[in-house]
């Protein structure tokens, strides 16, 4: 997977007296869900206007082998190493906060349905109410439990960090038992974002921006609609991963706050 | 040698006379205590309720690889430590302790007959406490709302357990309490002890009486057929003596008298209904023949070793009873329940222990 350059700013430098601005070096690390992000470069739905794009991660149980070493992920394993290559060959060993100029942390372990969903089912007159010193221990575990969470905040400390949790599980593909048992269907946009509020609220003191799932994915209160589901395989069976169309969304939301941040000088 | 006359004494079994049942034996080899009226199965679900004591039952059963229910299990994102200090997965629903035949009788008034629970809360630095049950959030509920929510849902997790299981375990814990002088409300903690402010004008002691114990616990039990006309009740009596008395007597004879008349209440119930049984645990911590050694050195505290024995009579009287529920058992073999670590390291937590410190 190389880097993708964006063709404005190649077009900007030949057009320009003064020197070209350089690209921002942008890096999109994750486990299989940074799948959805290339899948959105692939077909062409990123807005890359000065932003040079590189990947780094690992699917499944090689993600597990990327451990956070002295400020840096290493890969530890030959069959991540090879992953990487093909990745990005130029940090095939080892990601540094110092090798960009900002990154999105996506998937990462860190499910959106783990802590959003109980607290969606939270609602006073609902048995599954929970008090706020709960909530709060339960958003410290869900994040401090989470060591790519962890390697987050360490990168944070040197670049501009986002991150994106995995989304909520796809609709049309738990079965309705399922959902009856651990969704509550009837959330509302504003019962979420009391919640995402809460957690932005959290990533923030560790210096990370939350990119939050989209309003227009969700459906039935805490699900992602089918529409953006991958369609890989079209097995019709994956509930986790997201499409293209979705990956579009969450990188474009992270550029646009990346370009809007003040520049330090 | 004189002729033995027939007598109703001849004939009986061993377990009917001391010398051979108590005397002759090795306290640890006193079995066929217990004459379960019903079995207890491993599909079965049980919840459990009441004193300190019944904690460990439910850790027993969860151990074994049984049916027990938990109606409001802790969020899973929260660490054993942290789901035990806010009280989920110790008893059934997140009433904390019940020590007596009112509480529980109040409990399933307001979760089944529609009774309104008391407007009452206690206030302590800001931070709101539920009269019901004090010390069920560490640092109490933010407000009203969260508390009044909260207890909303505890209701619900009653009716979901009582409705759902087959088999209620009660521990009687005691038979002094605190209680509201003019509405009757029985407080779970005496008030001014964890929060609120006790008021001799407004609260009152109660030691209550056999007939009073007995009344409650023949309300309760008839909340509970409505509920649920298949579920079985199965009481036992708290052996754990008292932290501490109010009632003027010395803690010993005080708790002499409590355990007597709770162990009283329990199997007069017990002989009346056919779906009540009552399990002697508290005979095998407490009786002379034990020689004290279930307990810890203050005398109070039962060691694992006590609740070990307690809890293998349980399984050895159920499968002596019913032999087809130890061949099932060793057909489905020990199965270990996914919080069985969990459960085993979990400490039994008990209100009494903060009236210990600040009493």
């Amino acid at each position: 997977m190389p880097s993708a350059k964006s063709p404005a700013r190649k077009k900007a430098g030949k057009s320009s007296k003064a020197p070209p601005a350089r690209a921002l070096k942008f890096c999109v690390f994750g486990d299989s869900h940074i799948a959805c992000v290339k899948h959105a470069l692939d077909e062409n739905l990123l807005d890359l206007t000065g932003i040079e794009l590189a990947f780094w991660g690992a699917p499944g149980p090689q993600f597990r082998d990327l451990h956070l070493e002295e400020g840096r992920l290493v890969a530890r394993g030959e069959a991540v190493r090879d992953s990487l290559a093909k990745i990005n060959p130029t940090h095939s060993e080892a990601l540094e906060p110092q090798g960009y100029d900002g990154f999105l942390f996506i998937g990462c372990r860190l499910r959106v349905s783990e802590f959003v969903l109980p607290l969606l089912a939270s609602q006073p007159g609902s048995s599954d109410y929970l008090s706020a010193a709960v909530r709060d221990l339960m958003l410290t575990r869900w994040l401090d439990g989470c060591r790519w969470y962890r390697a987050a905040r360490e990168f944070a400390k040197q670049r501009p960090v986002f991150f994106s949790p995995a989304g909520f599980l796809n609709d049309g593909i738990l079965s309705e038992d399922e959902v009856a048992r651990s969704v509550n269907t009837e959330a509302t946009r504003a019962q979420r974002q009391v919640i995402w509020d809460r957690i932005d609220l959290a990533m923030q003191l560790d210096n990370i921006r939350l990119i939050q799932q989209p309003e227009d994915t969700v459906t039935r209160g805490g699900l992602t609609r089918a529409e953006f589901a991958t369609q890989l395989g079209d097995q019709g069976d994956d509930s986790v991963h997201k499409n293209g169309a979705y990956g579009a969304m969450i990188l474009n939301q992270a550029l646009r706050e990346m370009h809007a941040a003040p520049k330090k000088p | 040698m004189s002729e033995q006359h027939p007598n109703p004494y001849i004939g009986l079994p061993e377990t009917a006379f001391w010398k051979r049942a108590v005397a002759a034996r090795n306290p640890l080899e006193i079995s066929h205590l217990w004459q379960p009226k019903f079995p207890v199965p491993r599909k079965h679900k049980v919840i459990t309720a009441g004193s300190c004591f019944a904690q460990h039952f439910s850790r027993a059963l969860v151990a074994r690889g049984y049916g027990w229910l938990d109606a409001e299990p802790a969020p899973a994102l929260l660490s054993d430590e942290q789901a035990r200090d806010f009280n989920y997965g110790i008893f059934s629903f997140r009433t904390g302790n019940i020590y007596t035949a009112r509480m529980l009788r109040q409990w399933l008034s307001y979760a089944f007959e529609g009774e309104e629970p008391p407007l009452e809360h206690w206030e302590k630095e800001g931070r709101f406490y539920d009269p019901l049950r004090p010390g069920i959030e560490p640092e109490g509920f933010a407000d009203l709302a969260e508390l009044q929510a909260s207890r909303s849902a505890v209701l619900a997790a009653i009716r979901n357990a009582v409705m759902g299981a087959d088999v209620f375990v009660f521990t009687m814990g005691l038979t002094e309490c605190w209680r509201h002088r003019t509405s009757e409300f029985e407080y779970a903690m005496c008030p001014g002890t964890l929060a609120g402010r006790f008021d001799p004008e407004q609260h009152e002691f109660v030691n209550q009486s056999f007939v009073g114990i007995r009344r409650d616990m023949l309300a309760a039990l008839k909340i509970l057929r409505q509920a649920n006309p298949k579920l079985k009740v199965l009481l036992t009596v708290s052996p754990v003596p008292l932290t501490a008395t109010a009632s003027g007597e010395h803690v010993l004879t005080a708790t002499s008298h409590s355990k007597s008349v709770l162990r009283a209440v329990a199997g007069e119930v017990a002989a009346e209904f056919k779906h009540v049984d009552y399990f002697p645990s508290y005979e095998i911590i407490t009786h002379p023949a034990y020689r004290g050694m279930f307990y810890a050195p203050n005398q109070r505290s039962v060691v694992p070793q006590g609740v070990n024995h307690v809890m293998e009579s349980f399984f050895a009287c159920q499968n002596e009873a019913f032999p087809w529920l130890a061949r099932k058992s060793k057909r489905g073999g020990a199965k270990q329940g996914g919080g069985t670590a969990a459960a085993n390291a979990r400490a039994v937590k008990c209100d009494e222990e903060f009236l210990d410190a600040f009493g």
